[in-house]
């Protein structure tokens, strides 16, 4: 059985960039993940795109969670855009909760310290 | 009393205990499960756990040595289950301040089950073991 090499794109335009993962995040990937990362400045936006991820295990979500104390410390924004199939199963990302706030969109007070915007799709 | 029988020949694989490894372990042992008869569930289950249990071996098995360690996985059925080990050679489970990670791997992969055998490896080390139901 085969797996599916890591890779990231990452697109920049203007105030907003793009991370796009795909295949298997684990720990051979960090490097390469943490590499991709741009330097954002405040008011600016970043989009991890999950979508195409194929696998994630529970010690990768450390670099989400930096991006997010990143983005909190620096007055950037973040949003996950959460992946489908096996990495939501019984995996290391929250696959269902926190929902984000409607009343108070980017916070999730209820049930998780970490404050990144998960978008469904 | 007769054992059960497995109806696959055991499965034994040693890498280096790095991180290009990790992949190769997951899929190995997913390989052996699905052959075992293993849902996709299940699969997913398998590849996050022996994820996991080989990561953890990669980061806290061999801090500092001269040479890189190895780590042994091995998965045997008896009939409908799957017992798999991930075994260093390492220096066992003791506290490491200087952890790399959030810990959070042992939780995940769910190593606690009582009904597991727990030989210690040669030379010591720290094993794994994941009795999965197929």
């Amino acid at each position: 059985m085969d797996f599916d090499t890591f890779s990231v794109d990452l697109i920049q335009d203007g105030g907003m960039a793009r991370l796009a993962l795909t295949g298997e995040l684990d720990l051979a990937a960090v490097p390469t993940l943490e590499a991709a990362i741009p330097n954002l400045a405040a008011g600016e936006l970043l989009v991890v795109d999950l979508r195409d991820l194929t696998f994630i295990d529970s010690s990768r979500i450390h670099v989400l969670m930096r991006l997010e104390t990143a983005a909190r410390d620096d007055g950037w924004s973040l949003v996950l855009v959460r992946p489908t199939g096996s990495p939501t199963r019984p995996g290391p990302l929250p696959p269902r909760r926190p929902r984000p706030d409607r009343r108070c969109p980017g916070r999730h007070p209820r049930t998780h310290p970490h404050t990144f915007r998960l978008l469904t799709e | 009393v007769t054992p059960p029988k497995s109806e696959q020949e055991p499965l034994y694989r040693a890498w280096p205990a790095v991180p290009e490894s990790v992949a190769a372990a997951r899929s190995a042992v997913a390989q052996y499960a699905s052959v075992c008869g293993a849902s996709a569930d299940v699969l997913d289950a398998i590849r996050l756990a022996v994820s996991e249990a080989f990561t953890n071996a990669v980061l806290h098995a061999y801090p500092g040595a001269d040479q890189v360690g190895t780590v042994e996985v091995t998965a045997e059925q008896a009939d409908r289950v799957l017992l798999v080990a991930v075994a260093d050679g390492g220096r066992g489970m003791t506290p490491r301040i200087d952890s790399p990670a959030l810990g959070f791997g042992l939780t995940a992969h769910r190593a606690d089950d009582p009904r597991l055998p727990r030989p210690a490896p040669r030379g010591g080390g720290t094993p794994v073991w994941m009795r999965i139901a197929l």
